[in-house]
């Protein structure tokens, strides 16, 4: 930390660090009111921040995608690499390289310097999740991919306004490989304009307190941020944490084995250092990670698990990685990373969670559920064969804790303010029709605590055919439980599940073709047990197999605890306590 | 007109009563009495030592359905759905209300598990049914609801916005099995797109219907036992009353009542005052509310959450809420910086000053501290408290931790807290497409008047308006609107795909149906207003602007200046418009409001005469811009229309106090408004 630079008074400080969070935030809402995608809108894939002149992490809003956030640094990098000393008052940039600064080809950033009186004093990030950047599929998600050429259009920093001036050309070769351009234009324009609007505010600080004043917010805010996150790490013993997780297969070679995460943690005097140096070489199919993503899983993780720390640069002080070039989490080109967020990023994750929660003991959680992209798209009937795209997923179990219980599904930590799609949305927009979208029975880990319970969704075609793709991971190794407690159900997905072939698709599949009125089944994941199932209050089981979530067959098996069927004044059911003591006994002797 | 009428705002913890008689304004403030508050209303009435049998008009506001919510005390709820759908209610959206924190989980629902029910039936986008509805199926359903003994119902089906049918049908069958169990039908109460958001909107429907029910019952039989006989409104959301008939029937219209009367009585004042384009600013002790009127028209809503992930989607009118209020608790966070609530101290403990035992310091503290309020005159005189606790706390929890004295630790709280507030406010103007500096901020509450002029002074809002009444305002707001009833229905039609016939044909059905609820609160056809609105978007988006429509039989050339309006709303709010190749306009939403005109009450101009002299109480030593400064008191009550003054003064009345800053001057308005130019320079 510097002490010779200006420092603020406490009030300043904290008006300025504040209203910095709430330009990125201002953003958010205005890109939510103007975007055109409905994943913008409704899924609120996108996030803004704010950086120092130098490209530090200054501010980031309250609502973005955390999958997002170890990027941007890259992101500013590649831009100033590029152009170098042609970076000009008026300039925004687009951009969305996976390997040095983006995470998928989706993820569309808008970058802007921004000048105060000639002098650069800062810049925005606006990201937002676009529909379709090209490739062969629609929706561009391709998990079958060998190659990124095969992932859409790949955009390193080009200039799309100069000096304030809109360069056409760029943006057409950009629109000429997209589907849906007007969509697109759409949201770009959209981008644009928050970026414009952050790029004011930005400048009101400068203008109303002075650019030094502003730069002593960015620092301050930077060591403040630290000061907060060392707090928590600094309560950690000193040591060397090792978990390993892994990715059910390489869709490229379904045969060779899983791909395996590690992750050794050590902790000294409050740094942490997260070293995945021991984990697999990069699959030839889409499911690694480049580097900054893998960062940004290690931040969401950590920031979870210690909420109230601000997301800037500040938290890199404390936390640094260490990968391998060429791994699964260390992707280079020309390797496809089309499928990094629901397979690499959700295992550096857990893999994160876990050492974290081996090092904290109070604060150890069993695994999560695991995002899943699936993707349906053809042409639609209903409307002149008008194409059309689904993106399609769901909430689901988190894992028991050392505090109890999980309860009701929601979104992975990957998007927490992610938001599923309403069925009275598809439909319209889509020719399908939902039979169902339901909590999961018997889908959460057992444990002491048990994890929270996945979600079930069916939907069938109503007017032609389709094409179907899937890349959600955890079928072969389903959410974990930690401290003796059982995995969460695992994922999957069917199509034709009541018909006379059904097909279990898996995690992985890529462009499969759906008949006219298929049906699609899929199951998202419940969370982890902590503890052993055993040792859990066989009254707290009662409310489960009233709420029809729970079997009375798994509340045996599982648990060792045998209900009976009372009274409904009574509560329904009651624990027959001897024949629980003696299951309970016997499973005992049985898992020994 | 002989007699007096009543505006009875009550709040969780006080019951505010307002009775007007001969023009003439009294004041009386009670405990509200949850969950009995009707008997905190009666209390109010008793205060008032005024014969009932004169009084024309009760009109108030009520928490009692929010409070049902918050503290799950509402009616034992079932919930009928498609079959498929019964968990909707817990699956939300799926999203989570803190994006970094693992230890966060979604609260339990309205309805457990076993009173979701399902049946049998499917109707698909267009309206077709894909399944008939399985008649047997509902009559076991309502089999089971008896069992469990329910009181209340709310039925919601995929799709039923575009077909009633099923809905309808169910309704019948549950009316006929479960005599005397409140039922509420989505199709009915909200005909729109969004399955998730239509049944939380139902099902809170139902969950407080009961309750509103009772209450509503037990206040009207306890007024005629007083010898009332006269008219109850209850105000609604959407800056409306509606009479109780009506409020048993959608009792969650209810929910964000009070706030709302605060910014429709600021609308009426405003617009007696000349002005335009408002943000109102309604700081009690716990929460700021900032409401938008533009053009003198209130800004409404329909993405109100009664509690996170709760929505409600009725037009309610747009306050955006932010936890900074007198009683905000200002506090060092683990990184060593300053912040200022959102926590409160409430009214009990309260501030540090009360000596009520609270020992947190609170933004009233602070301005105890910096001289700004008077501990004399607390409450105007209802409350003594103690400036030496004030300074303890300041100087204790805040400036032992930065080496300031109490009054540098003071200022600090207050800068912070107004930084807060002018943040929200932003988010209501500029993030919308507003210019601050074409607004006048109009303070209420009691809180409002002390922060107003340095919060607009921040936000680049050139004037503040303090209305005679700040405290008083919301329950004088209540008795200012008229009966107001919105009803909407999807249509979701492309500017290509439109159907004028069935368009006037929707319009149509939807006006029948405000005026038919009119005409049943006895509104004659001459008082009648029916006003139409659309909401338009361009197709793909989530988010639509709401236009105004005109009336009539609707042909190309009216539909065409829709919108073309669109567009340039679209253009104001958002910066850009589409052409249309790229993307073109769709009507998602009709709506029509009804609008029953009352006799409501007027402000009339004041009568006062007098001299800035006569107003003069006194002078204090107060805290500004880094030094105490001789300032002048004023006493608001002695104030007459015409007077100016400049700042640095203070101006007392009994239900607030109102700064000027140095640099600003005041003037007092016909309405004895005062008028507060942050910038008198500029201004001229």
């Amino acid at each position: 930390m510097s002490t010779t630079e200006t420092r603020l008074d406490p009030i300043t400080f904290e008006v300025l660090r504040s209203s910095l969070v709430t330009i990125c935030d201002e953003m958010g809402v205005r890109l939510c009111r103007t975007a055109f995608s409905p994943v913008v809108t409704e899924g609120r894939d996108f996030t803004f921040a704010l950086f120092d002149a130098d490209g530090h992490l200054a501010a980031s809003g309250h609502w973005d995608m955390p999958v997002h956030f170890g990027t941007f640094e890259g992101t500013i990098a590649s831009v100033r690499k590029t152009f170098g000393e042609d970076i000009n008052e008026g300039d925004i940039f687009l951009y969305n390289d996976p390997y040095t600064g983006g995470t998928h080809n989706n993820d569309m950033r808008a970058v802007r310097p921004v000048f105060h009186e000639g002098t650069r004093i800062g810049w925005i990030v606006a990201c937002a999740h676009w529909p379709d950047v090209g490739g062969p599929l629609p929706g561009t998600f391709n998990p079958s991919a060998t190659e990124c050429y095969a992932e859409g259009i790949r955009v390193p920093a080009v200039k799309i306004y100069d000096r304030g001036v809109r360069v056409e050309s760029i943006i057409q070769l950009v629109m000429a490989n997209v589907r849906n351009a007007a969509g697109a234009t759409g949201d770009l324009q959209a981008m644009v304009g928050c970026c414009l609007g952050g790029d004011d505010r930005l400048r009101g600080l400068a203008e109303k307190y002075g650019r030094e004043t502003l730069f002593a917010a960015y620092r301050e805010s930077m060591d403040y941020a630290e000061r907060i996150l060392r707090t928590f790490t600094e309560a950690l013993p000193n040591g060397v944490y090792e978990w390993t997780d892994h990715i059910d297969q390489d869709p490229a070679h379904p045969d060779h084995p899983p791909v395996k995460i590690h992750l050794r943690m050590t902790v000294e005097d409050g740094q942490v250092e997260f070293d995945f140096t021991d984990s697999d070489p990069a699959p030839m199919g889409a499911v690694g990670s480049p580097m900054p993503t893998t960062w940004s899983g290690v931040l969401s993780a950590t920031l979870n698990v210690f909420p109230g720390v601000p997301l800037n640069f500040g938290v890199s002080r404390v936390l640094s990685m260490k990968t391998r070039p060429n791994s699964v989490v260390h992707l280079l080109p020309p390797t496809p990373a089309s499928g990094m967020a629901a397979c690499a990023f959700e295992k550096v994750v857990a893999c994160t969670l876990g050492v974290l929660g081996l090092a904290d003991p109070a604060r150890k959680t069993a695994c999560i559920f695991n995002l899943t992209n699936v993707v349906v798209g053809g042409q639609d009937e209903r409307f002149g064969n008008r194409p059309w795209v689904m993106y399609f997923w769901l909430p689901g179990g988190y894992g028991a804790t050392a505090r109890g219980d999980s309860t009701l599904p929601s979104h992975m930590l990957f998007g927490p303010g992610v938001k599923i799609q309403p069925v009275e949305v598809h439909e319209r927009f889509y020719p399908v029709l939902f039979d169902e979208l339901c909590l999961r029975e018997d889908s959460a880990g057992p444990g002491r605590y048990r994890g929270g319970y996945g979600v079930r969704a069916k939907f069938h075609l109503t007017h032609g055919k389709a094409k179907l793709s899937v890349l959600g991971d955890r079928q072969r190794f389903a959410p974990w439980g930690v401290e003796g407690g059982g995995d969460g159900g695992n994922q999957s997905l069917w199509v034709d599940p009541d018909g006379d072939d059904p097909q279990e698709l898996g995690m992985f599949a890529t462009g499969v073709d759906l008949p006219p009125a298929s049906t699609v089944l899929y199951y998202s994941g419940g969370g982890g047990g902590y503890g052993n199932p055993l040792e859990r209050d066989p009254e707290l089981l009662i409310g489960d197999v009233v709420d029809g979530v729970m079997s009375l067959e798994t509340a045996r098996t599982q648990y060792g605890v045998v209900l009976r069927e009372v009274g409904r004044d009574d509560g329904g059911f009651a624990v027959d306590v001897d024949a629980t003591a003696e299951e309970r006994e016997r499973l005992r002797a049985s898992r020994a | 007109m002989a007699g007096f009428r009543v505006g009875v705002d009550i709040g969780g913890t006080f019951t505010d009563t307002v009775m007007i008689r001969d023009g003439e304004i009294t004041r009386v403030k009670v405990p509200s009495t949850p969950p009995a508050f009707h008997k905190g209303l009666l209390n109010g009435l008793d205060r008032l030592e005024q014969p009932l049998s004169e009084m024309n008009l009760l009109a108030h506001g009520t928490t009692v359905g929010t409070n049902a919510i918050v503290a799950r005390h509402g009616a034992r709820t079932g919930l009928v759905t498609t079959k498929g759908f019964r968990d909707v209610l817990v699956l939300r959206r799926g999203d989570r209300a803190d994006q970094f924190n693992l230890w966060w989980q979604p609260q339990a629902g309205l309805v457990p598990r076993p009173s979701r029910f399902e049946v049998d039936e499917r109707v698909d986008y267009a309206g077709d049914v894909v399944k008939p509805l399985d008649e047997q199926d509902v009559r076991r359903v309502a089999a089971e609801i008896r069992e469990q003994g329910l009181e209340a119902v709310a039925v919601t089906l995929i799709n039923s916005f575009v077909n009633p049918d099923h809905e309808q049908r169910i309704k019948a069958i549950l009316s006929e099995e479960l005599p005397g169990v409140y039922l509420s039908i989505s199709s009915e109460i909200l005909p729109e797109i969004l399955e998730y958001e239509r049944t939380a909107t139902t099902t809170v429907n139902a969950y407080i219907g009961p309750v509103m029910d009772r209450y509503v019952a037990a206040l009207e039989h306890e007024l005629r036992d007083k010898g009332y006989g006269g008219d109850v409104v209850i105000s609604t959301s959407a800056g409306g009353v509606a009479t109780p008939d009506i409020v048993r029937q959608v009792p969650a219209r209810t929910v964000e009542s009070g706030p709302a009367a605060g910014v429709m009585a600021a609308a009426q004042i405003c617009k007696l005052a000349g002005i335009d384009h408002v943000v109102t600013f309604d700081m009690g002790g716990t929460s700021l509310d900032v409401g938008l009127i533009h053009d003198g028209e209130v800004l409404r809503t329909n993405q109100y959450m009664v509690e996170w992930g709760t929505p409600v989607r009725f037009p309610c009118v747009d306050v955006k809420s932010i936890g900074a209020g007198g009683g905000s608790i200002a506090w060092i966070d683990k990184g060593g910086s300053l912040r200022v609530g959102p926590h409160s101290a409430g009214a009990s403990p309260g501030p540090a000053c009360y000596g009520q035992g609270g020992t947190d310091a609170t933004v009233t503290d602070a301005e105890l501290v910096l001289g700004r309020l008077e501990a004399s005159a607390f409450l105007g005189g209802e409350m003594t408290v103690d400036p030496a606790l004030a300074e303890g706390a300041v100087r204790k929890d805040i400036g032992e931790h930065f080496g300031w004295d109490a009054v540098e630790a003071a200022s600090g709280i207050v800068r912070i807290a107004v930084n807060n507030m002018t943040e929200s406010l932003r988010l209501a103007t500029v993030d919308r497409g507003y210019d601050p500096r074409e607004f006048s901020l109009f303070a209420l509450g009691g809180a409002g008047p002390l922060f107003a002029a340095e919060v607009a002074k921040e936000a680049n809002v050139p004037q503040v308006v303090v209305p005679r009444h700040p405290g008083l305002t919301s329950a004088l707001g209540l008795l200012m609107v008229d009966i107001r009833h919105d009803v909407s229905k999807s249509l979701m039609r492309t500017e290509s795909q439109l159907d004028l016939a069935q368009l006037n044909a929707e319009y149509g059905a939807l006006e029948r149906k405000a005026a038919d609820t009119l005409a049943g609160e006895g509104v004659a056809p001459g008082d009648m207003l029916i006003e139409r609105t659309a909401d338009v978007r361009y197709y793909g988006q989530a988010d639509s602007i709401n236009i105004p429509v005109p009336s009539g039989e609707l042909d190309a050339e009216t539909l065409r200046t829709v919108i073309a309006s669109f567009h340039a709303r679209h253009g104001q709010e958002y910066g850009y418009t589409m052409p249309a190749d790229a993307a073109e306009p769709e009507i998602a939403t009709l709506r029509v409001s009804g609008i029953g005109k009352a006799d409501t009450f007027k402000l009339s101009p004041s009568e006062r005469t007098g001299s800035l002299e006569d107003a003069r109480a006194g002078t204090r030593s107060i805290y500004f811009d880094g030094a105490f400064h001789d300032t002048p008191i004023y006493d608001r009550d002695r104030l007459a229309p015409g007077v100016t003054f400049d700042g640095p003064a203070i101006v007392e009345q009994l239900d607030s106090t109102i700064v000027v800053l140095p640099g600003m001057a005041a003037r007092v308005d016909d309405y004895e408004n005062v008028l507060i130019a942050i910038d008198p320079e500029a201004a001229s």
